[in-house]
């Protein structure tokens, strides 16, 4: 295979990818920028692969940038099957593709994301109807079957069911997905609630009834031991509580890790992901990294973990994207912590931060539920540190500011927590500064120009 | 860029400014058919407070947008040339990510985001946002920023 080089080269073709391309060409337009990725597609917004399943959105209104993105930016593209990295060899800044495609580069960015973890169940592997739902080609092949397995079943006189493993947010949003084209569908999530990384348990067992009324049957404490096969397809699982329950196909979803393979083979520094400097860089010389596949410093409690959000990729994107071009660039990644938001149906679920704190560790908690909605925030030491508000979004954006700049919570009224909150809700002074950014200085602050005589 | 500021002093709490940015992002254009025939969705600007303190807030076009970060769809966008952040409806699913991450209040969803577009302004036509040129009391101004420069 021939030889190519890339000044740049960019493994990945997702939020990262595309956000540190931007911001590469924003510093260089003449750098030769080669990207590689399996995923034969324009790049798309991953998360709406649930939307399209539902009909909410449809694949010509996918593309997370134009088609044209790649030519515009003077990108060369290497995607498709084979065109997943296989080998890194650091020393001589070559990269080879499993199609044997060998790509030196100047420096190299690895933004492969995450991948699916297949759980070790008993039947689970080899199975024809088992799926994961990460990508478009997941979400295309999860539907079609459980559009088969529905028509099969109608035929045969019989409600078509899916079973999802674990109810985590890809989970969920799976069972949503799919419950628009099979009949029923069930979550089993081993964990005591659903949701056990962004809820909490009043918040995750009141979303159960949610769901369970818009036609999930989720069940938190259960999980399956045993698949039953026949002819290499799934027929029935053996519930923890000694049940049986028969379905048509079964979608994994215990969770992801980052897809770090190729950087820990080659000797960088692996934790629970991809350790890399605020300036995005892992610890091997003119090797960057970006998203999911990275474990990042949570601001607020200081945890290091993979924080696998789409916001969080593009920010890290767009710092290893200018470090790429120059060395001396000041942008720094200066961390983060989650904010989650997700739709089930017309439920809307926000969280934030730290959401369900030890009980030792000095957190205040207040809770204001009424009816469908629910929200809690988490303070400490006068400041918020996290929020979940279930069936309550309006303005949230607003609370997530003020942990991010560790505003005083003593200085808003509770109404600011227990009700949607507004600017007013903030002093004279701070509301001005907030809401008068780049406010021109020959006006005061009626708005008039002030003359200086008359 | 030019951006919207409001006056505290001056608003009295009247409302106009949401019902013009009702009509103005209607078919219609006319007030009583957007909001009784073609029920267009909430205003993009919206009043807080009372009659005693009040204060129209919209969207502040961030040079550095936090709600275009977020966005997971692509919806979410904004202008390199103009600075105005838009939400394309037809990539919008509705997922409140953007909701989630403005720090003003200023997104909220009906099926999809909504949020003040710079209208009048925003597509070539010269011309006050809807919203300013309703306000009675110049408590909504349009005016050239200060500091902030394009691609920012």
């Amino acid at each position: 295979m021939a030889n190519e080089h890339a000044d740049y080269l960019i493994l990945g073709n997702s939020a990262a990818a595309i956000s540190a391309v931007e911001s590469i060409r924003a510093a260089d337009t003449t750098g030769s920028i080669v990207m590689v990725s399996p995923e034969p597609y324009c790049v798309y917004g991953r998360p709406l692969i649930s939307y399209l399943l539902e009909g909410k959105t449809d694949e010509a209104h996918l593309d997370y940038r134009p088609e044209s993105f790649y030519q515009d930016n003077d990108v060369t593209t290497h995607f498709g099957q084979g065109c997943a990295a296989a080998a890194l060899d650091p020393r001589s800044h070559k990269v080879t593709l499993e199609d044997a495609t060998v790509l030196s580069y100047g420096k190299l960015l690895v933004a492969t994301g995450s991948v699916p973890f297949v759980p070790p169940i008993d039947g689970i592997k080899g199975a024809d109807n088992v799926f994961t739902f990460l990508t478009l080609d997941d979400a295309k092949s999860a539907g079609a079957a459980a559009t088969a397995a529905t028509t099969t079943a109608h035929a045969e006189g019989r409600k078509s069911r899916v079973i999802v493993i674990g109810g985590g947010l890809i989970g969920l949003k799976a069972a949503e997905a799919l419950h628009a084209i099979a009949d029923e569908v069930v979550v089993l999530e081993m964990a005591p609630r659903i949701l056990p990384a962004v809820l909490d348990d009043r918040g995750a067992g009141m979303l159960v009834d949610q769901l369970a009324a818009r036609g999930i049957d989720a069940r938190p404490g259960i999980t399956t031991d045993h698949l039953a096969v026949e002819d290499g397809h799934i027929v029935s699982a053996h519930l923890t509580d000694d049940s049986n329950l028969t379905c048509d196909m079964v979608v994994a979803a215990v969770g992801v890790r980052p897809n770090s393979a190729l950087l820990a083979d080659a000797s960088a520094t692996v934790e629970r992901g991809v350790v890399c400097d605020d300036r995005m860089q892992t610890s091997l010389a003119d090797i960057y990294a970006a998203g999911d596949v990275t474990q990042t410093i949570d601001s607020l409690d200081g945890a290091k973990r993979p924080l696998a959000l789409w916001p969080n990729a593009v920010a890290q994107g767009k710092v290893a994207g200018s470090q790429m071009a120059s060395d001396h660039h000041d942008d720094r990644f200066e961390g983060s912590f989650a904010v989650n938001a997700v739709d089930f149906f017309d439920i809307s679920l926000l969280t934030s931060g730290v959401i369900n704190p030890g009980p030792d560790d000095g957190y205040e908690v207040h809770v204001y539920a009424q009816g469908a909605t629910y929200a809690k925030f988490v303070t400490k030491d006068d400041r918020l540190y996290g929020y979940i508000l279930l069936n309550r979004p309006a303005a949230a954006g607003i609370y997530t500011a003020v942990i991010k700049d560790a505003m005083p919570v003593s200085s808003f009224d509770e109404s600011f927590f227990k009700e949607e909150p507004d600017n007013l809700a903030f002093s004279a002074q701070d509301r001005w500064n907030r809401l008068h950014r780049f406010y021109p200085t020959e006006l005061n602050a009626q708005g008039v120009k002030e003359c200086a005589s008359l | 860029m030019k951006r919207i500021y409001a006056i505290e002093s001056w608003c009295i709490d009247c409302k106009r400014c949401e019902v013009a940015c009702r009509t103005a992002h209607s078919k219609s254009k006319d007030p009583v058919k957007a909001y009784k025939v073609e029920h267009v969705p909430g205003a993009r600007i919206h009043v807080e407070g009372d009659q005693h303190v009040s204060i129209a807030v919209n969207c502040r076009q961030c040079p550095k947008p936090a709600c275009v970060d977020a966005c997971i769809s692509g919806a979410m966008q904004r202008d390199p040339e103009t600075g105005i952040i838009t939400s394309d409806p037809e990539r919008c699913v509705g997922c409140r990510t953007c909701v989630s991450e403005c720090p003003f209040g200023c997104i909220h969803v009906e099926s999809v985001a909504l949020k003040c577009d710079l209208c009048g302004d925003g597509h070539g036509e010269p011309g006050e946002p809807a919203c300013v040129a309703a306000c009675p009391n110049r408590a909504l101004i349009y005016v050239e920023s200060e500091g902030c420069h394009h691609g920012e």
